[in-house]
This record gives C-alpha cells, sequence and structure tokens, in this order.
C-alpha cells in the first residue's frame, strides 16, 4: 500500500453533514489565499512574535492528534517508521516536503516547498519583503512527528523556523527542542462532532446539489501533493488540513483581543470574514472555470442559481459543511443553511454558549458566493486573478453578511443571510 | 508653444509613446497625452513615478548626491522612459519606444522642458498631513489594498473611522500607523513618504 | 485541414490552435487552444498518445494525458475544450514556449487523424 493509499483508507465522513475526518480528526480543504490570510490576520491581531507563537502550538495540536492516530492504524510503530510517514502525510496533504533528523533531544528539519513560505513567496514575494518566517504550521507538526516517532509526551517539543524562503532564503530550516509541555485541551474529534452537529435538513435545488457533490468527491479522493508535496490545482495552490489549526488560532486570537482590546473585535471579525471571503472567490472561482467542473458538471453559463448551487456542493465536497440554499433573489439577497459547521463544531465543543454567530468562514464564503454569482462575466472566459478581485473592492461591494442563527448560540442551525446593502 | 503645439509635436514624432505630468508632492495627475489605441492608466503611471522619482531624490541626498537636474531612466524590454523634476512641483514621464536613439531623446525632452514652463501653474505646494501621505501610500502598494487599513485598525487598535480620515491623526497615531505600514510593506524607512 | 490561428498576445504573431493563457495561469503554467471540429476524439486521443503521451484517466468526462516530464493535456470531450498543462519545473522564462510546443503536438495530432468526427 503507498502511503497515499494508507491515508486515503483512513477517510471517513459524517453522513449527511459533509464533514470530513481523517484517522478521525478533522481535516478540510483550504487554498493558499485563505492559508496565507488567515496566518496574517492572527499576526496582525496579536503581534508577529505570539502570532508566530500561537501558530505553532495550535498547528502541533492539531497534527499530534492526526499522526499518532495515523501511526497506529498503519502499524508504524519505530521512530523510523512514524517518521517516514510523517513525512509522507505532510507532502500527501499538499504541505510540500519536510525532512527530519530529529531525536528525543531535538533536533533539525528541512523544508522544501513547504506551502506557506513558498505560496507567499509565489502571492506576494515580489510585492512586499516579508519580515517573519511563515511556516509556522510546518514548524508545529515537525515538532508533533517528533513527539509521535519517540513517545515524547504531547506538545513538549519546541520548534523554530530559523530560515524561510518567503524571506529569501534558498531554503527553509527548522531547529527542534524540548520545551514546556502544554496544557492538554478538550479534543475535538469525531466523537465531538457527533455530537454538535444538528438534524440534518436539505434546500433548494437539493437533488442537482447532490449529484454534483458525488461527481466532486470522486474526483477530490485521486488529489494528492505532486512531487514537491504541493496541490497545485484550479489556479491555487489547495492543502488538506486539521480543521483544529485554523479553529484554535481563529477562536485564541479572537479571545485574546476580546480581553485586551475589545475595540478591535468587530476589525477582527472583518478580516476573519474576508479570509473566507478570499477563499471562495478564488478557490470556487477556479474551481468552476475549469475542464475538470466542464467535463464533470458542464460549462457554466452564469445564471445566478446556478452558481449559487454549485458553491454550495463545492462547500460540501471540500468539507466545509452541509451547505443548503434556503432562499436566492437575484441582486438582492441569499440564504444559506447547513446543519453543520467546521467552525461551529469546534466552537461548541470547547467554548461556552456564543452571544453571536461564530462561524466567520461561513460568513465570508456566503458574500463571496453572491459575487460570484453577480460580478464575473463568466460567458467571456474571466480571469479571476488579483487584479480582478482588487477591483471588486474598488467597485465597492453592494451586499453586507450577516450570520442570524448558529450552532455556537445553540441554535439548531448556522444560517448567513446576504442583503443589498 | 501651447499645450496644443506640444500634443501636435507628438503626433509628429512616431518614437513618442506618451507623456505624463505629475503634480508633487502628492503624485496625482495633473496632465498625460498617449498616443492613440495606448490603454495605460494614466492616473496609475504618474502616481507610481511620482513615487519613484520622490524615493530617487531621497536616496541621492542620503549619498549626499543629489542636484536640481536629476534624471531618472527606465529600460524595459519595449519602452524607455524618462522622468525629470520640473522645479519641485512637478514631474514629467516621457514613454519612448526602447530602440528610440538616445540623442532623439534627448531631443524631444529639450523640446517640450523648454516650453512646458507656459502651460505649467506655479503651485504653492501645500504639502499633505503625513498621516495622509502615509495612508494614501499604504493603499497605493499594500498587496490587498481593500484591507489595508482593517489590517492597520488591528495593528495599532486606531478607531477604523479616524484611519478613514487621516487628517485627523495625532502625532502618536501617526508614529502607530508609520510602524505598522512598515510592517505590512515589509519597508524599514518610510521617512521620505 | 484548416487549423484555426489566433494572435498570440505575447508576440503579436499568430499561435497555432488559439493558443492562449486559460484561466488559473499561474506563472504561465496552463493554457487553452481550440480543437478543429471536425476531430474525432477517440482518434485524437490515440494519436497523442502516439506522440508520448499516456492516457492517465479514462474516464468518459475527462480525459487526462500525461507525459514524463510533467506536461499534460486535459481534455473535456463533452465540449472539446482543451487545457494544457505545462510541468512545473520547466523554467518560468521558457514556458511559453512550453506551451507552444505542446500546442504543436496536439495541432500535429489533430491533422492525423483529419476528419473522423
Amino acid at each position: 500500500m503507498t502511503a497515499h493509499e494508507r491515508v486515503a483508507a483512513q477517510s471517513s465522513r459524517l453522513p449527511d453533514h459533509d464533514l470530513a475526518f481523517l484517522a478521525r480528526v478533522p481535516v478540510i480543504y483550504h487554498c493558499h489565499h485563505f492559508n496565507l490570510f488567515l496566518d496574517q490576520t492572527v499576526d496582525d491581531a496579536l503581534g508577529g512574535g505570539a502570532g508566530t507563537r500561537l501558530r505553532i502550538e495550535a498547528a502541533r495540536e492539531a497534527a499530534y492528534d492526526l499522526l499518532a492516530n495515523l501511526s497506529s492504524a498503519a502499524g508504524a510503530v519505530t521512530p523510523a517508521e512514524r517518521l517516514e510517514l510523517a513525512r509522507a502525510v505532510f507532502a500527501a496533504m499538499g504541505h510540500g516536503r519536510l525532512e527530519l533528523s530529529a531525536d528525543r533531544d531535538g533536533g533539525r528539519a528541512r523544508g522544501e516547498y513547504l506551502h506557506y513560505g513558498f505560496a507567499w513567496h509565489e502571492k506576494y514575494g515580489r510585492a512586499v519583503r516579508r519580515r517573519r518566517p511563515a511556516d509556522s504550521f510546518a514548524a508545529g507538526f515537525a515538532a508533533a512527528a517528533t513527539e509521535v516517532a519517540f513517545d515524547i509526551p504531547r506538545e513538549s517539543m519546541d520548534c523554530t523556523e530559523t530560515a524561510c524562503v518567503a524571506m529569501r532564503s534558498p531554503s527553509c530550516e527548522l531547529e527542534l527542542a524540548p520545551g514546556a509541555r502544554a496544557p492538554e485541551r478538550v479534543p475535538v474529534d469525531r466523537t465531538a462532532s457527533e455530537a454538535a452537529v444538528r438534524r440534518s435538513f436539505g434546500g433548494i435545488g437539493e437533488e442537482r446539489i447532490t449529484t454534483i457533490v458525488r461527481a466532486l468527491r470522486d474526483f477530490t479522493a485521486d488529489v494528492r501533493g505532486d512531487e514537491r508535496g504541493l496541490i497545485q490545482a484550479f489556479g491555487v495552490f489547495m492543502t488538506l488540513n486539521v480543521a483544529g489549526y485554523y479553529n484554535r488560532i481563529s477562536y485564541d486570537t479572537l479571545m485574546r483581543i476580546t480581553e485586551v482590546a475589545p475595540q478591535s473585535v468587530q476589525v477582527l471579525e472583518a478580516l476573519l470574514r474576508e479570509s473566507g471571503h478570499v477563499c471562495v472567490f478564488n478557490t470556487f472561482g477556479g474551481i468552476l472555470l475549469s475542464p475538470e467542473w466542464e467535463g464533470l458538471v458542464g460549462p457554466v453559463s452564469g445564471g445566478v442559481e446556478e452558481i449559487v448551487a454549485g458553491c454550495c456542493a463545492i462547500g460540501r465536497a471540500l468539507g466545509f459543511g452541509h451547505w443548503t440554499i434556503t432562499e436566492v433573489e437575484p441582486e438582492d439577497r441569499l440564504v444559506l443553511r447547513t446543519p453543520s459547521t467546521y467552525e461551529s463544531t469546534y466552537w461548541r465543543t470547547r467554548y461556552d454558549r456564543a452571544e453571536v454567530g461564530r462561524c466567520y468562514f461561513l460568513q465570508g464564503a456566503a458574500l463571496a458566493m453572491m459575487q460570484l454569482a453577480h460580478r464575473v462575466p463568466w460567458s467571456d472566459s474571466p480571469k479571476l486573478n488579483q487584479e480582478f478581485y482588487n477591483d471588486l473592492f474598488r467597485k465597492g461591494v453592494p451586499w453586507k453578511v450577516q450570520e442570524t442563527r448558529c450552532i455556537s448560540r445553540g441554535d439548531e442551525m448556522c444560517e448567513a443571510v446576504v442583503t443589498a446593502c | 508653444m501651447s499645450r496644443e503645439d506640444i500634443s501636435q509635436a507628438f503626433e509628429d514624432v512616431s518614437v513618442i509613446r506618451g507623456l505624463f505630468i505629475t503634480s508633487m508632492p502628492d503624485c496625482l495627475l495633473f496632465d498625460s497625452w498617449m498616443r492613440a489605441g495606448s490603454e495605460w492608466n494614466a492616473e496609475g503611471v504618474a502616481s507610481y513615478f511620482g513615487d519613484l522619482a520622490r524615493a530617487n531624490k531621497e536616496g541621492l541626498k542620503a549619498l549626499g548626491s543629489w542636484s536640481a537636474e536629476m534624471q531618472v531612466t527606465i529600460q524595459s524590454a519595449d519602452l524607455l522612459i524618462v522622468l525629470r523634476e520640473v522645479e519641485t512641483d512637478f514631474v514629467i514621464a516621457f514613454v519612448f519606444d526602447r530602440e528610440t536613439p538616445l540623442d532623439v531623446v534627448r531631443l524631444q525632452i529639450k523640446r517640450v522642458l523648454e516650453h512646458v514652463g507656459s502651460f505649467l501653474p506655479t503651485v504653492q505646494a501645500k504639502e499633505q498631513p503625513e498621516g495622509v501621505r502615509l495612508v494614501e501610500f499604504l493603499q497605493r502598494y499594500s498587496p490587498d489594498p481593500h484591507a489595508a487599513l482593517l489590517r492597520v485598525a488591528l495593528q495599532t487598535g486606531i478607531d477604523l473611522e479616524i484611519l478613514q480620515r487621516p487628517e485627523s491623526l495625532t502625532p502618536e497615531q501617526v508614529e502607530a500607523v508609520k510602524e505598522s505600514a512598515r510592517d505590512i510593506l515589509g519597508l524599514q524607512n518610510l521617512e521620505w513618504v | 485541414m484548416h487549423q484555426p490561428r489566433r494572435r498570440d498576445v505575447r508576440s503579436g504573431r499568430d499561435s497555432l490552435l488559439g493558443l492562449r493563457r486559460d484561466h488559473g495561469c499561474v506563472r504561465d503554467l496552463m493554457w487553452r487552444c481550440d480543437l478543429p471540429d471536425e476531430t474525432g476524439l477517440d482518434a485524437f486521443v490515440r494519436a497523442l498518445e502516439h506522440a508520448g503521451f499516456r492516457l492517465d484517466d479514462p474516464g468518459p468526462l475527462l480525459r487526462i494525458l500525461r507525459r514524463p516530464d510533467g506536461d499534460a493535456i486535459v481534455i473535456v470531450p463533452r465540449t472539446r475544450r482543451v487545457q494544457v498543462r505545462v510541468g512545473f519545473a520547466v523554467p518560468m522564462a521558457e514556458r511559453a514556449h512550453r506551451a507552444g510546443e505542446i500546442a504543436a503536438v496536439i495541432a500535429r495530432a489533430a491533422g492525423e487523424v483529419g476528419n473522423t468526427a
């Protein structure tokens, strides 16, 4: 069995909820636009040092459970087997190539084509100079891989990136050393997800969406990292990532800002939403324009209902939750509902009942779907590039979004409502 | 020589592709001429080359080499661009075909500069507040311009509404915005903005 | 056989089969071209295999052919859309030229099968 096959055999889904798991750990696909913008938002909020620290710890926590479970399932017993499994999983999930040379006392890791640093350089490197390393996820993953390989207590190994291609170094270098053990947190695994989701339901165009999802799932099952360990598709770099990473960095940051700078909470929320918006606009738009979509579903004609339904199908296929369409009035209104989101299952498991909606990705996604449905000239072979994206904002965004119901609040669903300004 | 005469002069010189006059220090387009069929964004060209001329001046000052006769020449794959400062109020960008002989370039620039004073006003440049210049610069060069002020607000704790009226920033807030802009753009120094 | 030509946006010259950058073209890696209407797809795919491409996905909805150097051709049978994917290892400065080379392979393969639609 190849590494990809071993990993794929541990994949599962929550029936009727379109949440994905790998070795019982929640996972989702996200593109480099989302990955970079979310990491950047965390750093903007907390400062570069604290932001980097949080992202490494979140990655370490998320990766530990994944690698421990996969090692157990694959029968990887020796440190060499577990390190090799970690290397293979990292690449198969589109994070790049990571070579570890470590033992119980720490060591080194070298990265090539690490997703965050490589993609940052591709997207921003010609326009701005980066002041800090970008690969906190790889650093946390390397730490977790070392812990699992040598049966070291979880979340006790530190890792620091000392050179990064995003800072124009020739390669990415990381150093591992024992550190203080982090306190354990309540696990957010498949069991917790099953407890958090609500009773499933359908929406407008359900049959067509379900058919598309089936076709997309068959296709995504074969998606894997290339020789570089990167997944380059639909005009973006994709990763299969542990949902806990995204949730922890988002919500820990929110908690911190609520405590020390409450006047900045709304701005933080706006940027968390923008992470979702930039992801859905670019990735979903790229999928809709791809030959894969054209072959599996048909060429896009550009109707509002068609685009919105297509986006719901893509969202489900990528593991974001069971998105359904409740209302769509062209130009004016879109109501998305879902009995499950990867965000609310995390919140419900770890935090007290929220007072407002906490599914920022869903909010940004709903707004992006409205933009895709109305502002893209689909029949004119559009280029959904950075210039086009910037232009959307230069011309003004004519809609706003609000999460009117949220499982985090104890509601029976999450609901995002987009209305004209 | 009137402005119309200059336009007519360019029409007869095939190697000239365009002329952009930037009002300084705000780097705003004052006027432009482009050969028919050009799809250049005149405002963008004027503002970016204004920034370039200003940065060039500061760099030369740092080298102790600045003079009022400064000229910047840029060669790309298909264009030759010459920036000349006129008094302290304007920067003119001359855009030629790449293969234009340098003596032709010098001659055409000389002809324009000799007569440009007849239609360029004398401007009492009212320097914009530093906060305004910083925010404009950031929004021009930030990689995600629509998110630039949100990012500054999050980094500095300054209210977004205040950042949207940068003329009202206090000196302490200006320093905070400057540090944030340095971080966002990856620059060590923004003193020349 | 008529092979549609369009102006190449980079060189100003006509380009083979209307070759142009496709959506999602990250640094000159993805291109699009037009297959002559009369080209029969099954024979065309066989001709590409004969030219060194290996059919990677035999599904009816999408045909993906790859060659060892990383280049790929994606064909959408229902719309006859053809996407050229230049291998990522090709240096940036050479990618447009490589895309043109692949388009030439496509044109030759289409020409070999002629009117078999």
